[in-house]
């Protein structure tokens, strides 16, 4: 019988030779690999091909881009002429829905997710009071930031490797503001951290002051002042507090402009009326209102400041930030890895010196992996090390992560603000030695160019989006897989073309057997948290209905929200080249999918007029149930038996389960809801 | 639609008899059915013989941070061994298994009745980097098939306890992969909004609702593929493993605030209480990676936190009745430095160390005991583990295991320890491929 089981993804395989320091095994590839000491078991996970029909495909590829479901003429034109999805394609991706899923995506393979300012503050030293929605609406922009960037530069049909070099990013109002304020901070490799503008030569604001009132904000240039109007109502009731508070900024001081970063992001704090003293106030939306967290434009990060230059627009500045095309900041803030969101993804230290930084860059970029990356060796390898200076796998790791993070080291201290001025590491020269390349440089300039040169750079996100498809790795060596890389590079790496080959491609439709799915089996998956969300969402046009991206979730989406917590999602891990994606319906998918089409069901079912399902039509409910929730069109050969089971149910919960007809439509929305062909891709 | 029509088609899909037939109609996995309609049938779920001597669930707390979880166990205060200078990880004697020894006055604050089934066993997981965590978990390779040790010892605990479910419930962030799937990470605080649903007039239509669920997989599996067949059978049973939740325990969870030690420890008690699975698999701190640590303050900080954490875990598990029942593991992807050079001299902080690590076990099949220990580098550069003589559990270079196999006889003697059966840990095609028991860890 023919050896069969997961074959490791070739993803990491160039790299493979040095990528494992201190063991001989193969690179982690997230997937099972077969084992060669028991002749070849298969593992659960790989289950031999078989062509699916275009009634399945279709709608496997419209969920997976859309989340609405195919309808029978769009099945039918793919019926009778199998090339008719890419044409299909080509008008899903002009969906606004097809953006909401996209940029999942981006998000996750560009690591921007997973955003905490907390963490981000910690991470770059930059010193800020944020009241707690301040905080949520600014992680939510952050994350946001580099995936719509990477949506736009999809949009304008931009060369897709833009998305490395760029220094132009979608941004909104209040993330340049913290941006510009965070800029202003300067730390070294040592720790040794100050406020530009705090200091005594530079010192722009003479005073700020609070008056209770109305809600106001002006900046003087000409008195180089700030006044605040507190409305009334965020007056603080510590008797200490005056209506009018005034501080001066004497001959500059750090606290006095933090205190202005910390009224304008919603957490006045500032003597007598600190929080420590009983006071403090949320001034959140008063300065920085919602618009301003939603206002999405592109600023570029020129990057032109040098030493303790002014950054320009000043943060407080909030007309001119909200005006700004540019903004002059000291950091070169370049591609997917200049973003804020990847500092606080990956925090480094004075040991590990930007390696975690490079290598998830490597990740990111051209789909490689060197592990070891955290081993504290001199380069090259200090032989005073005998567990590395033994192991040639080691040295390899690090001759070639070492000469590679310099490049950051060179453009960035290890809290990803500028490198100081008078630091050695700003013009050590950095290499980039993974094969196939071997280049040299100085600075994430230089790298960004290396990255969007990189020959991997087009197979990487075949295979990047291959597994956000699938759940399952492709072997970059498939014909198939070339085929798509070819196609991308021929049109100047546009998005849509490899998103049209691919999801048109036997890799995604499996409709015909590749070389991928030959080796490595395949696996139907549930649709993880943001699939299932934006299903749900897009198909019964409610807005964001698990409250994942929304800048100020309403009570029902927090409700549900905390029920798909217990959805599996897509996200990243340290130093893995593939993405973590769960297939499995188990206990606590189940209980969560449960709970959310109950929540859902309360949303659409109603008797109030202009409700979607009314208990008053339950006929052309359950017709939608069948067709839109469950993607069944009426030509799917599933159509009718799916209908009648749907119609059973609405008559067993009105007659044995006695409940009134409301009741009734909403348990049997909330079977349609747990459908398998609503949970679960490919079906 | 026409009602005639319509009993029409659902008398074509279910009418048929046979289990086969009946499962395919049910839209549950035949092995499923089996079980439910005849216990005495489902013979795939029974254990295999020896396979259920004290069985234990098991709390696994791992973590890639490489936390110095090593620096302060028992058998490392010898020689260069540096430590904070604060009195809870100075030295004191403690009583492990009848001997003297000395280790951190924070872990001796565990008690006698927890240091009684407590065993510090000192190995090197042979690496590190961070992004080795799933690789340790699977032992290095020393797990046949690529599996993970825990899932290993998961899916032969599964039929001794009869749970719900084989696979770990990840409760804090942590990559854990059962059978090459990887699982899903479950927040304690999730866990207690999903659990406990609020009451709702649905819940009184589920078994209508679940009946027509079993229809729609039934027919979703007529005209299915094999890959289809094989995650509808997972989504049914799932269905099955949601109903036969206990209610009793649910409202225990609502006092769950966060992901800290003692949320994951109400969490994993009551899941375990509702017999859910074999294994939960959290994280404790013991000071993170702490290339800059002032003075050893977060170690030191968190390794008391942890002791606290380890107290109140026994605290809810004696509440259940499972205080013998529960084995506690603590093993992170590889220890730190223990000499002061290897961290150029500065006491603030620890450095990687891939020739040494500490596994703390505790449970009620667990000798009081310190296995192994430590001894400096040939070059003199840092310390590692030493060579173990079983029998004994003493430090021997030339005992019959060698440095090289500490980290695979660590892990048969935890999968001992839970009560698998020897001949499973032993199999060439399943077990671990490498090491031997540490016969002095385990009762």
């Amino acid at each position: 019988m023919m050896k069969r089981g997961y074959v490791a993804s070739l993803l990491t395989l160039s790299i493979a030779a040095f990528a494992a320091c201190g063991t001989d095994e193969a690179p982690l590839t997230r997937k099972p690999v077969a084992d060669n000491s028991d002749g070849g078991t298969l593992l659960p996970n790989g289950i031999p091909f078989e062509p699916v029909t275009a009634d399945v495909y279709v709608q496997k590829v419209k969920t997976l881009l859309t989340g609405l479901a195919a309808t029978d003429a769009e099945v039918a034109s793919v019926k009778a002429d199998p090339n008719a999805l890419k044409g299909l394609i080509d008008a899903w991706m002009t969906y606004p829905s097809f953006k909401v899923r996209i940029t999942d995506f981006f998000r996750n393979a560009f690591q921007q997710n997973q955003v905490n300012i907390d963490t981000l503050m910690d991470n770059t030293l930059v010193r800020g009071d944020l009241s707690d929605r301040a905080k949520a609406q600014l992680a939510r922009n952050m994350m946001d930031s580099f995936a719509l960037t990477a949506w736009q530069v999809m949009y304008d049909g931009q060369p897709f490797n833009t998305t490395l070099t760029t220094r132009k990013y979608m941004m909104t109002t209040a993330m340049a503001a913290y941006v510009a304020y965070s800029d202003e901070y300067l730390a070294n490799d040592a720790g040794n951290v100050y406020l530009r503008m705090a200091k005594a030569a530079r010192n722009p604001l003479t005073q700020f002051q609070v008056n209770v009132g109305q809600a106001s904000y002006a900046y003087d240039a000409a008195t180089k002042s700030i006044t605040f109007g507190l409305p009334s109502d965020k007056r603080p009731a510590n008797e200490t507090c005056q209506n009018q508070m005034v501080v001066s900024s004497g001959t500059g001081n750090e606290d006095f402009y933090r205190g202005i970063f910390a009224n304008i992001f919603g957490r006045g704090n500032y003597n007598p009326c600190a929080v420590d003293n009983g006071g403090g106030w949320d001034s959140t939306g008063v300065y920085l209102t919602d618009a301003d967290y939603n206002d999405w434009h592109y600023v570029t990060l020129d990057g032109t400041a040098t030493g303790d230059d002014a950054t320009v627009p000043a943060f407080y500045d909030l007309e001119g930030i909200r005006k700004a095309k540019s903004i002059k900041v000291h950091a070169d803030r370049i591609g997917f890895f200049g973003t804020p969101a990847f500092a606080a993804n990956w925090a480094t230290n004075n040991t590990n010196i930007m390696r975690v930084t490079a290598n998830q860059a490597l990740i990111v970029a051209a789909g490689q992996s060197i592990q070891g990356e955290d081993v504290l060796v001199t380069f090259p390898v200090d032989a005073t090390d005998a567990s590395h200076a033994s192991n040639p796998a080691c040295t390899g790791c690090h001759n070639q992560l070492d000469p590679y993070k310099q490049f950051f080291r060179n453009s960035y201290s290890i809290y990803y603000g500028a490198q100081a001025q008078n630091s050695v590491e700003k013009t050590k020269e950095s290499g980039f030695a993974i094969p196939p390349l071997n280049q040299k440089g100085r600075g994430v300039a230089d790298l960004a160019n290396i990255f969007a040169g990189n020959p991997r750079f087009p197979v990487a996100w075949v295979a990047k989006l291959h597994f956000w498809a699938n759940s399952t790795p492709a072997i970059e060596t498939d014909p198939e897989v070339l085929r798509i890389a070819q196609a991308f590079t021929s049109s100047s790496f546009d998005f849509k073309t490899l998103v049209r080959e691919l999801f048109s491609s036997p890799l995604i439709t499996w409709a015909a057997e590749t070389e991928t799915t030959k080796t490595n089996g395949v696996i139907n998956s549930i649709a993880r948290r943001d699939q299932l969300c934006a299903s749900l969402s897009n198909r019964l046009q409610l807005n964001d209905v698990c409250g994942q991206l929304t800048i100020n979730p309403s009570n029902a989406q927090r409700t549900i929200a905390t029920r798909a917590l217990m959805l599996p999602n897509d996200t990243y891990f340290r130093s893995y080249a593939l993405p973590s994606l769960p297939t499995n319906p188990d206990l606590f998918f189940r209980q969560s999918t449960e709970a959310i089409c109950s929540l859902v069901g309360d949303q659409v079912v109603s008797t109030a007029d202009g409700a979607k399902y009314s208990p008053n039509h339950p006929d052309e409910a359950i017709e939608d149930f069948v067709t839109n929730v469950m993607g069944l069109p009426a030509g799917d050969p599933r159509y009718a038996q799916a209908k009648a089971i749907l119609s059973d149910n609405f008559t067993e919960a009105s007659t044995v389960g006695r409940v009134d007809k409301l009741t009734a439509l909403k348990a049997t929305f909330q079977l349609a809801c747990l459908s398998p062909s609503s949970v679960m891709i490919g079906l | 639609m026409d009602a005639t029509r319509r009993k029409l088609l659902l008398t074509t899909m279910f009418g048929a008899g046979g289990l086969g037939l009946r499962a395919l109609a049910t839209g549950i996995p035949a092995g499923v059915l089996a079980t439910l309609l005849d216990p005495r049938t489902a013979k795939a779920a029974e254990p295999a013989a020896d396979a259920c001597t004290n069985p234990q669930y098991i709390f696994f707390c791992t973590s890639d941070g490489g936390d110095p979880l090593n620096a302060n166990v028992p058998g490392c205060y010898t020689g260069e061994v540096y430590h904070g200078p604060r009195a809870e990880v100075q030295g004191v004697s403690m009583t492990m298994g009848g001997k003297q020894v000395t280790g951190a006055a924070a872990w001796n604050s565990l008690g006698d009745t927890i240091l009684a089934r407590t065993s510090f066993l000192h190995h090197a997981t042979y690496t590190n980097s961070h992004g080795d965590g799933a690789k340790v978990n699977r032992l290095m390779g020393a797990v046949a098939r690529q599996e993970m040790a825990i899932s290993l010892f998961a899916k032969h605990l599964q039929p001794c306890f009869g749970t719900i479910q084989a696979q770990p419930m990840v409760l804090a962030n942590n990559l854990i992969t059962f059978s090459g799937s990887v699982q899903p990470v479950l927040s304690p605080q999730a866990l207690a909004a999903v659990l406990a649903a609020p009451a709702s007039p649905l819940l009184d239509l589920q078994k209508i609702r679940d009946k027509h669920v079993d229809q729609l997989n039934a027919l979703f599996k007529q005209s299915g593929t094999q890959a289809q067949r094989a995650i509808l059978d997972t989504y049914a049973n799932s269905q099955q493993q949601a109903r036969s939740l206990s209610q009793d325990l649910l409202a225990d969870l609502g006092s769950i605030r966060g992901s800290s030690r003692q949320d994951q420890n109400t969490a994993a008690a009551a899941l375990f209480k509702m017999n859910v699975s074999p294994v939960a698999v959290g994280r404790y701190g013991f000071g993170g990676d702490n290339h800059g640590d002032q003075a050893l303050n977060g170690e030191t900080n968190e390794l008391i936190a942890s002791v606290a954490g380890i107290q109140d875990l026994m605290t809810k598990l004696t509440k259940y009745g499972l205080q013998d029942k529960v084995t506690i593991a603590f093993q992170n992807v590889f220890g730190r430095s223990l000499k002061i050079s290897a961290h150029e001299n500065n006491i603030d902080g620890r450095n990687h160390n891939s020739n040494h690590h500490a596994t703390v076990l505790i449970g009620a099949n667990v000798k009081s005991s310190v296995i192994g220990g430590v001894k400096q580098t040939s070059n003199g550069y840092d310390y590692q583990a030493t060579g173990i003589d079983s029998a004994s559990g003493n430090s021997n270079e030339a005992g019959d295991i060698p440095f090289n196999d500490t980290f695979s006889s660590v892990g048969k003697t935890f999968g001992r320890a839970v009560g698998v059966a020897q001949a499973v840990l032993d199999d060439a095609v399943g077990g671990i491929n490498q090491g031997k028991v540490i016969t002095a860890a385990v009762k």
